[in-house]
C-alpha cells in the first residue's frame, strides 16, 4: 500500500529497523531539540558495548516556530532516530534499503550524500557525515559520532536522523506539512497546529525571561549538588540538564541571549554533559549489567 | 609494470576530491623516488567514491648500487704489524661488516680504508605492499574521521581497496579491509562489483565507464582556477552550456561547476522552474538560494536578466525525470519562501543598530571580533584620508568613512548567516533602502570585489570608496593573518589570502578600463597603509611579533602574487621581477613598468642598454666593496675629462628629467624610448673610459656619474634582473 500517513511511515521504519536488530525505544520524556539528546543515544553511544536502537523523538526547537503558518518549519517536529554501534560496513546500503522499505526507489530519484558535519556544543559532541538529499530535499542527517560528552568514541556509532514530516511530504507529494495525514482520518494540522501557534507565541513573545533565567541557574545549582554527592545520580542530573537546555533554547528564541552570553550558556551545559558522560563510564565499569547495550550482559 | 591502487570510500566531500588526488599522486611519486624505482608516469583519478592512483612503466626492481664508504687513514687503521686497529674494526662494524671486508682507497690525502656497500636490487613486487600502505596511511587528511571499530582514520570510511601490480593483487590490509581486484560500479546505475584483470590505466578507465562512472580529476591552481579540466568536468560543462544557451546566456559559476563535478560519479543535467513572484526578492538572494542551498545553476536570458529557471545536476541517469524535477522544484519553493521570510526580518533592523552586536561576532580566531575589525578599518580610513589620497574628490573621504563604519553589520543578518556569499550585497541593499548616499551603499556592496581577479576591470569595485574599502579590508586581513603566523602554505590557504593579495593588486594596478571617479591609482603607495595595517595588531596578538618582519613578509607575498598574476597574463618573469624590484609597493607603476619592459625586451637597443645598466651596477658594487663608497655627491660636469663621459653627462642632463616625468605619468614606453637613446653613449663610455683610475677625484666623479645613470634608468625597473634573450 502507499504510505500516506505519518503513522504508517513510522510503523514501516520501526519494522525495518527492528529487523536490523534495533531496540525500538520511545521519545524522551523531557523536552529536547533532537533525538541525540535522548539518553538512549547519549549514554548508549558511550562505552564499548554494541548497541542498536530506533525511536521517534518529538523535537522542540523554539527558534524554528512559525506560528503554524509556514508549511515547512515547526516549533516541534518528529525525528526518527536510529543508532548503530559499531557502524556497520554496509551502512549506506542498509540506509538505502530503509528508503526502499518506505517506497522510495533510489534509482528513480536523485539521492545525494552531501557533506554535512554535525556538532552539538551543549552535548560536547561532534561527528562527520552528510545530509542525505532526496531530489534536493534534506531527508536524513547521517553522522558518524566522533565524540560525545567530550569523550572520544570507540567503537564509532553511526546516527541516522530522518525528518519524518519532510519525508512524508515528498512521498505524499504534499507541499504543506499541515496537510499531511497523521492517521487515515486525522490530519497533522488537527494534532499539531494549535500547539505550533501557541508555542510560537509563547517562546517568541511572552515567555518570562526573568523566570527562565532564574530557573536555569537553579537547575544548574541542583545538578551541581547531584554531581558532587557521594553517590552521583546520573540519570536525574541528565534529565535536569536536558530541561535546562530547553530553557536556554526558549531564552534564545525570545532574543534574550547575546552572542557572548550564548557561548557562555553553551559552555555551562557542555561542562555538565561532559561530567555526566565521564561519570556514566565510571559507573558502568562497576555495574556492567547497567550498560545500555545489546548482547550478553557481563555479570 | 603497471601499478594501480583504488581506495573505495563512502561519499567524499566534494571539496576534498581535488586536493586528495593531487596529494595521492605526489605521495606515490615521493615513495617511488625514495625507493629508487623508476617509472614513466603517474596519474591520479577519482570520483566521490574512489581515489585511484596509477603508475605506468614501473621498473621491475631497484637498480643495484654500490656505495663506497671511506674510513680512517691507513696508518690509523693498521698497526705497525699490519693488524687492523680498533678504529678499523669499529668502522667496518658500523656497516655490519668485518675487517675482512676492508679495502684500500687512494685519495688525494693519501691512502684510507674503505668498504663497499651494496644497496638496491629489491623487487618492486616486494616493495609495493609497503608503498601501497603508505599511500593510504600517509595521505594528508584535512579533516580526519574514524568509523566502525575506530582504529583507522581517513577522509571518509574506506569500504574497499583495489591494489594491483600488473595482473597480481598487491597484499594490503587497512583495518578490516583486504585489497583485491574488485571495484564497485555506480551506486544506482550499476550497483555491482566488477573485476579488474590487470593494473593498466586503460583497463581501469574502460571498466569504470562500463559501470557508469567517469573517473578523473580536474586540476586546479592554488587559487582554485581550473588548470586542466577532467573529462567529467568537460562533459558536464558542455551539457550545461547547451541547456543555458537555449535561454540566451551561457555564463555559469565556475566554482559551482567544480563543486558539482566533484560531487557526482555520473552527471545528468535536468532543468526546472520556479514561480515568477520570487523574482521580486533581491536578485542576489535568489542566486544564493539556488547556488548555496541547492547547488543549482541559475539561468539568464540574453540581456543577463535572471529567469525563473534552474539547472540541477543529478548523480544518475534519466529515469523518472519529471518526478525528480518536480521534487527539486518543491524544495526550491520552500527555500525561497524561507529566504523571503529572512529578508522581511532583516529589513526591519537598521545597519546602525547592529553595530554594537559586532563585538560578539568573532573575526578570524586570534584577530578579535568584527567590532575590532571595524575599528581597525576606521584607523586605516583615517590615514588614507590624512595622506590626502582622496584629494581629487573630498566627498570620497566622508563616504569611505561612513561605508567602513557600516561595512560588516550585514554579517549579523539572517540572510548572510544562511548565505555567506551574500555578505556585502545584503549590507549594500539595506544601506540603500535605509537612505545612505549612493557612494556609501555601493561601497558596502563592492567591498568583497574582486572575487578572483583575472585581469579584467569589470571584476573590480567601480567606485572610489568601494575600491578603498575593499583594499583596506584585505590589507587588514592579510596583516593580521601574517602577524599571527596564518600565512598560506602549500595548497592550504583557508582564509583565501592569495586571492586577497591578488585583489589588492587588481584594485591598485589601474588596469585598462578601471577608472572609478575620484580614485587616483597613481598616488597609491601601499607601504604606509601596510605599515599601519600591521601596527594596528601590535599588542593585540597572543604572541608579540616584529612589525618590520611582518611588513617585509607582506611585501614579498604581494610581489609573489603579482608575479603569478602577471605571469598568467603572459608577461615574462624577468620583466615582472624588474618592475617589482623598482616598485614593490606601487602596483600602478609596477603594472605599467612590467608591461613596457615585456614589450621592449626583445629589441637589441634595450638589451644593450640593460647590459650597460648591469655593468654600471657592477662597478658601483665594486666601489662599495673595495673602497667602501656608497654615497655619492652629484657629479661635477666641469671635471669630466673625456668626450665619452661628457657625452653621457649631457644626455643625462637633457633626458634624465624626461625619463622621470614619463615614469610619473605611467608612460613607461616613452621612458624606455628615452633610455634606448643612451645606448651608444653608454657603449662608448665603457669602451673608452676607465672608472677606477689612480686619481681618486676623477674616479669618484665618474662613479657619481654612473650612480646618476643607474638612478635614472632604475626608475623604469630594476634592469639588472632582465635576462638576455
Amino acid at each position: 500500500m502507499n504510505i500516506l500517513t505519518l503513522q504508517e511511515l513510522t510503523l514501516r521504519f520501526y519494522r525495518f529497523w527492528a529487523d536490523q536488530g534495533c531496540l525500538i525505544g520511545h521519545g524522551y520524556d523531557m523536552p529536547t531539540g533532537a533525538g541525540t539528546a535522548n539518553p538512549l543515544t547519549f549514554f548508549g553511544v558511550l562505552g564499548p558495548q554494541p548497541w542498536r536502537t530506533a525511536y521517534v523523538e518529538p523535537s522542540r526547537r523554539p527558534d524554528d516556530g512559525r506560528y503554524g503558518e509556514n508549511p515547512h518549519r515547526f516549533y516541534k517536529h518528529f525525528q526518527l532516530q536510529v543508532i548503530l554501534k559499531p557502524s556497520p560496513a554496509d551502512i549506506q546500503n542498509v540506509y538505502l534499503d530503509s528508503l526502499r522499505a518506505v517506497g522510495i526507489e533510489p534509482l528513480d530519484h536523485d539521492v545525494k550524500f552531501d557533506e554535512d558535519n554535525w556538532e552539538s556544543p551543549s552535548l560536547g559532541a561532534w561527528g562527520t557525515g552528510w545530509q542525505v538529499l532526496l531530489d534536493g530535499m534534506e531527508i536524513t542527517q547521517f553522522t558518524y559520532f566522533q565524540q560525545m560528552g567530550g569523550a572520544l568514541l570507540k567503537p564509532v556509532t553511526v546516527e541516522l536522523t530522518y525528518g519524518l514530516e519532510r519525508l512524508l511530504m515528498h512521498i505524499a507529494g504534499v507541499d504543506d506539512g499541515f496537510e499531511l495525514l497523521w492517521s487515515p482520518d486525522v490530519s497533522y494540522r488537527r494534532v499539531q497546529q494549535m500547539s505550533e501557534y501557541e508555542n510560537s507565541r509563547y517562546s517568541y513573545e511572552t515567555a518570562d525571561v526573568e523566570l527562565y533565567t532564574r530557573q536555569f541557574d537553579e537547575l544548574e545549582a541542583e545538578i551541581e549538588k547531584l554531581l558532587q554527592a557521594e553517590e552521583p545520580l546520573i540519570y536525574p542530573a541528565y534529565d535536569l540538564v536536558s530541561y535546562a537546555a530547553h530553557l536556554f533554547n526558549v531564552l534564545d528564541a525570545r532574543g534574550a541571549v547575546g552572542v557572548a552570553e550564548r557561548a557562555r550558556y553553551l559552555g555551562r551545559l557542555r561542562k555538565i554533559t561532559s561530567a555526566l558522560a565521564a561519570l556514566y563510564l565510571e559507573r558502568i565499569e562497576k555495574r556492567p549489567d547497567w550498560i545500555l547495550g545489546s548482547g550478553a550482559v557481563v555479570a | 609494470m603497471d601499478f594501480l591502487l583504488e581506495i573505495g570510500v563512502e561519499d567524499l566531500p566534494s571539496r576534498f576530491l581535488t586536493p586528495a588526488l593531487g596529494d595521492l599522486a605526489a605521495l606515490l611519486r615521493e615513495k617511488l623516488t625514495q625507493n629508487d624505482l623508476g617509472f614513466v608516469s603517474i596519474t591520479a583519478l577519482g570520483t566521490p567514491r574512489r581515489l585511484a592512483v596509477h603508475a605506468s612503466g614501473l621498473a621491475d626492481r631497484q637498480p643495484e648500487r654500490t656505495d663506497l664508504k671511506l674510513g680512517p687513514p691507513i696508518h690509523v687503521a693498521y698497526d705497525g704489524e699490519g693488524n687492523p686497529t680498533a678504529a678499523a674494526i669499529s668502522f667496518a662494524a658500523k656497516f655490519g661488516l668485518t675487517e675482512a671486508d676492508l679495502g684500500i682507497a687512494q685519495t688525494p690525502k693519501g691512502e684510507r680504508v674503505q668498504v663497499e656497500i651494496k644497496t638496491g636490487g629489491a623487487s618492486t613486487v616486494d616493495l609495493l605492499p609497503g608503498i601501497s600502505e603508505a599511500l593510504v596511511t600517509e595521505l594528508p587528511l584535512p579533516k580526519a574521521m574514524r568509523w566502525g571499530a575506530g582504529e583507522v582514520r581517513f577522509l571518509r570510511p574506506i569500504r574497499w581497496l583495489v591494489a594491483l601490480a600488473d595482473d597480481a593483487v598487491v597484499p594490503l590490509e587497512i583495518g578490516e579491509i583486504k585489497a583485491g581486484r574488485h571495484s564497485r560500479g555506480h551506486r544506482f546505475l550499476a550497483d555491482v562489483e566488477f573485476e579488474l584483470p590487470d593494473a593498466s590505466l586503460d583497463t581501469y578507465v574502460r571498466a569504470c565507464r562500463e559501470h557508469d562512472l567517469i573517473p578523473d580529476g580536474t586540476a586546479v591552481d592554488d587559487e582554485g582556477g581550473v588548470q586542466s579540466p577532467g573529462e567529467r568536468y568537460s562533459y558536464l560543462k558542455k551539457r550545461l552550456e547547451e541547456l543555458l544557451s537555449a535561454h540566451g546566456n551561457v555564463i555559469f559559476d565556475e566554482e559551482l561547476l567544480l563543486d558539482v563535478t566533484n560531487g557526482v560519479e555520473h552527471p545528468t543535467c535536468l532543468e526546472g522552474g520556479f514561480e515568477e513572484r520570487f523574482l521580486e526578492l533581491p536578485e542576489v538572494v535568489v542566486s544564493s538560494v539556488l547556488k548555496e542551498y541547492q547547488k543549482y545553476f541559475e539561468v539568464r536570458d540574453a540581456t543577463g536578466a535572471l529567469l525563473p529557471r534552474f539547472i540541477v545536476v543529478r548523480d544518475g541517469g534519466d529515469r523518472n525525470v519529471g518526478g525528480v524535477v518536480a521534487g527539486h522544484e518543491r524544495v526550491l519553493r520552500a527555500r525561497l519562501t524561507d529566504a523571503a521570510f529572512f529578508w522581511d526580518q532583516d529589513r526591519k533592523r537598521s545597519l546602525v543598530s547592529l553595530t554594537e552586536e559586532l563585538a560578539d561576532l568573532q573575526f578570524i580566531r586570534g584577530l578579535g571580533s568584527y567590532s575590532d575589525k571595524r575599528n581597525r578599518l576606521l584607523t586605516l580610513v583615517q590615514s588614507v584620508n590624512a595622506e590626502g589620497f582622496c584629494g581629487a574628490d573630498p566627498a570620497v573621504a566622508g563616504h569611505l568613512e561612513r561605508a567602513a563604519s557600516l561595512a560588516k553589520q550585514d554579517l549579523l543578518t539572517r540572510l548572510v548567516v544562511e548565505f555567506t556569499g551574500l555578505q556585502g550585497l545584503i549590507g549594500g541593499e539595506l544601506a540603500r533602502t535605509q537612505k545612505e548616499p549612493e557612494p556609501v551603499w555601493r561601497a558596502v556592496c563592492e567591498q568583497y570585489l574582486p572575487k578572483r581577479f583575472s585581469g579584467r576591470a569589470e571584476e573590480l569595485p567601480q567606485t572610489a570608496a568601494g575600491c578603498l574599502l575593499a583594499l583596506l579590508d584585505r590589507l587588514d586581513t592579510l596583516a593580521g593573518c601574517f602577524a599571527i603566523g596564518l600565512s598560506p602554505t602549500g595548497s592550504r590557504d583557508p582564509y583565501g589570502l592569495r586571492r586577497a593579495a591578488r585583489g589588492i593588486i587588481g584594485i591598485a594596478a589601474g588596469v585598462e578600463g578601471h577608472e572609478p571617479t575620484g580614485f587616483d591609482h597613481a598616488r597609491l603607495d601601499l607601504e604606509p597603509l601596510l605599515r599601519i595595517a600591521v601596527s594596528n595588531f601590535s599588542g593585540t596578538t597572543k604572541r608579540a611579533f616584529d612589525e618590520g618582519e611582518v611588513y617585509g613578509k607582506l611585501v614579498a607575498f604581494l610581489a609573489e602574487r603579482a608575479l603569478r598574476l602577471l605571469g598568467e597574463l603572459g608577461l615574462p618573469t624577468d620583466a615582472v621581477r624588474a618592475a617589482l624590484g623598482a616598485y614593490p609597493t606601487r602596483p600602478w607603476s609596477a603594472w605599467r613598468s612590467a608591461h613596457s619592459l615585456a614589450r621592449a625586451k626583445g629589441s637589441t637597443e634595450f638589451a644593450d642598454v640593460a647590459t650597460g645598466y648591469k655593468r654600471a651596477c657592477n662597478i658601483l658594487r665594486q666601489a662599495a666593496r673595495e673602497f667602501d663608497l656608497t654615497e655619492f655627491k652629484p657629479f661635477d660636469a666641469a671635471r669630466l675629462e673625456q668626450d665619452e663621459e661628457r657625452r653621457l653627462a649631457k644626455l643625462l642632463a637633457r633626458d634624465g628629467e624626461g625619463v622621470a616625468a614619463a615614469v610619473r605619468r605611467g608612460d613607461f614606453d616613452a621612458a624606455l624610448g628615452k633610455i634606448a637613446g643612451f645606448r651608444e653613449a653608454i657603449d662608448r663610455f665603457f669602451d673608452e673610459v676607465t672608472v677606477f683610475t689612480d686619481s681618486e677625484e676623477l674616479r669618484d666623479n665618474r662613479l657619481a656619474l654612473l650612480n646618476e645613470l643607474v638612478g635614472v634608468f632604475g626608475r623604469v625597473g630594476d634592469l639588472s634582473l632582465i635576462q638576455a634573450e
